[in-house]
């Protein structure tokens, strides 16, 4: 048996459901960045003409300027909800 | 497809370093940055003989007995990804092929926000030592910890060998040394950063360097900026003449050609990035999950300020800088050492002698320290999942796993080390498409459906994490990097340079399967076991802080 190996212990769904909601708010973070990401991605794979659009300063660089400030910002907003919840 | 653009971006995580003092022997400056590179060498061998003296238990070799804070370690994990691939690789690609390298200065980034949200805190809470202790948390440990020691040991000799051969270039041409000798030394100082000093020098000489790669990027981009009087708009209509893309530079397709090699490159890079065992490992150094989700977040903010600093100014700056200067150019007109040079050529343009001595340090330092993170990965790998949980059952006193880590550190590194000399002259390029492939297909399925899918079973993952490795490195070695490049074949089997499109969900597509197939009476167990680790995984430790 593993050392750190739990037990089956029940838990009740008083003590789960919060911890789901805990999670499915995490998932929320987490998939408004892979969006963002990947839509930036597909768009460069399959629409590489409006992704160039307005260069130098094009569609492309505005986005990745949104990602990288929307990353900033997530990860700003998730800490202070969790110290909070603290 | 444009194969030859793919497999030099795949390059810049593994050969970029190779060159980076070059300009220094080639433009007068090497007595500058042989100063520079004597001087990194005495830090960490001063943060070494310090760490040495707390490193006498296992929990300090590990984990730097949990001291690291969090916004100490953010500077560790960012350095793990601000290596010298960023600072020369990445100026390089702008400067050759512009906007799509946009996919390998967001992905990381993008890896640490999933790190943050999904991974830090449950990683921190079930876990002990290693990347596997969270996967064997209820799962089977033997088989668990042979696997995922096994995938953790490939992406780490991977890395570290393609590292290795860079850095190897990279002190011959300084100093004139031979290859052999190079890799030697270079070995040996990792080797004793591991060995003696334990997380505790790991990451301190990690901490250091990052914190210096930071300064050295501000002050590059300031230099860069001063040209054009703090004027991005006016430098980028520069940037638009003087490329041979013109505003073609600021458009996708000047690296990657079709879409599935796009789809495929940002799909490994992001999730390849979140299963780095030398990354994750990170997160145990701290004191608990709460200082882990902030050292990410710390982690995140420093790589967003240098690689934003990297790709907004210093790559697009460089090419309107070093454009018509004609000493950084040879008689066929190519770059002086290579597009990875160009970080190198610029900081001479911009900073003179001093500044091109004091980059090409950096750029040193960064390897140093990646190599010493990747060691103390691999090693924790063989000593704690290998010898003390598959070998040893649990049963390996304290001192016995240490004598052991200790021992898997000189030997990782006597491999890596004899690998990098018989790879002097092949195209290692391939070895960081793989890095990142097997990371992403085998180690990163592995975690996220631990943490999250109460069906996972040992069966599923074991099974799972095979086809996932399996494939990674079959279409590798199926396209072109390999079958064409390497064994002389006329076309490739597999026509992509990345294979993350397909192995990743092949990874995900068999855990998932043979797990709904498993309906042993260990799988059920396993998933009875479900909830306790969700309440374990989620137990705030921070709570009345």
């Amino acid at each position: 048996m593993n050392e750190t190996q739990p037990g089956a212990e029940r838990h009740s769904k008083e003590t789960l459901a919060p911890l789901y909601a805990r999670r499915v708010v995490s998932f929320c973070f987490a998939a408004i960045i892979v969006i963002l990401f990947y839509g930036l991605v597909f768009a460069m794979a399959f629409a590489p003409d409006w992704i160039g659009a307005g260069a130098p300063m094009s569609v492309g660089v505005a986005f990745t300027v949104l990602i990288i400030a929307a990353a900033i910002l997530l990860n700003w907003l998730y800490i202070r909800r969790m110290r909070d919840r603290a | 497809m444009n194969r030859p653009p793919l497999l030099a971006a795949a390059a810049f995580f593994a050969a970029a370093p190779a060159t980076a003092l070059a300009a220094g022997a080639q433009t007068g400056g090497r007595g500058v940055a042989i100063g520079f590179f004597l001087a990194v060498i005495a830090l960490t061998l001063a943060i070494t003989y310090w760490a040495a003296r707390r490193n006498r238990t296992a929990d300090e070799f590990y984990r730097a007995g949990g001291r690291i804070t969090g916004f100490q370690n953010g500077l560790a994990i960012a350095g793990d990804f601000m290596s010298a691939a960023t600072l020369l690789g990445i100026t390089g690609l702008i400067y050759m092929s512009g906007f799509d390298t946009v996919i390998y200065v967001l992905s990381p980034l993008v890896g640490m926000c999933i790190l943050v949200f999904l991974v830090a805190e449950p990683f921190r809470n079930l876990g002990r030592f290693t990347v596997t202790d969270v996967a064997a948390y209820r799962l089977q440990e033997r088989p668990i910890r042979i696997f995922s020691a096994f995938a953790s040991l490939v992406v780490v000799l991977l890395y570290l060998v393609a590292q290795l051969v860079g850095a190897g270039a990279l002190i011959q041409i300084l100093f004139g040394l031979p290859y052999g000798f190079a890799v030697l030394l270079i070995g040996l100082l990792m080797t004793l950063y591991v060995a003696i000093g334990g997380m505790t020098a790991t990451s301190w000489v990690q901490i250091s360097k990052a914190a210096i790669l930071v300064a050295a990027v501000t002050i590059l981009a300031f230099l860069v900026l001063l040209r054009f009087d703090f004027n991005l708009v006016n430098m980028y209509d520069a940037v638009a003449s003087a490329h041979r893309l013109g505003v073609g530079v600021f458009q996708p397709g000047g690296l990657l050609k079709d879409p599935v090699s796009t789809m495929s490159l940002g799909l490994a890079l992001v999730f390849g990035f979140v299963g780095l065992p030398h990354v994750l490992m990170r997160l145990y150094t701290v004191s608990d999950a709460h200082e882990a989700r902030r050292s990410v977040v710390y982690a995140a903010g420093f790589y967003s300020y240098v690689s934003g600093l990297i790709f907004f100014v210093v790559g697009y700056g460089a090419i309107v800088l070093l454009a018509g200067r004609l000493d950084y150019f040879d008689a066929e007109g190519g770059l002086i050492g290579g597009s990875n040079m160009v970080a190198v050529h610029l900081a001479h343009e911009v900073g003179g002698e001093a500044f091109l001595g004091f980059i090409s340090a950096v750029a040193f330092a960064t390897i140093l320290a990646v190599v010493s993170g990747l060691t103390i990965a691999g090693a924790s790998a063989i000593s704690h999942d290998l010898y003390a949980g598959a070998v040893r059952h649990g049963e390996a006193s304290e001192k016995e796993e240490l004598r052991a880590s200790k021992i898997a550190t000189v030997g990782l590194s006597f491999v890596a080390i004899a690998l990098a000399v018989a790879f002097e002259k092949q195209n290692i390029a391939f070895m960081a498409s793989l890095v990142f492939a097997v990371s992403a297909s085998a180690s990163f399925p592995l975690l996220i459906l631990a943490l999250y899918w109460r069906g996972l079973t040992t069966r599923g993952a074991v099974i799972g994490g095979v086809v996932g490795l399996a494939s990674a490195v079959g279409l590798i070695i199926l396209g072109p990097a390999i079958w064409v490049q390497i064994l002389g074949n006329e076309s490739p089997v597999f026509p992509y340079s990345y294979p993350g499109l397909f192995s990743i969900p092949a990874g995900f597509l068999a855990m998932i399967v043979f797990s709904f197939a498993d309906k042993s009476e260990a799988g059920r167990a396993e998933r009875a076991r479900y909830d306790s680790q969700i309440v374990e995984s989620l137990k705030d430790q921070s709570i009345g802080r």
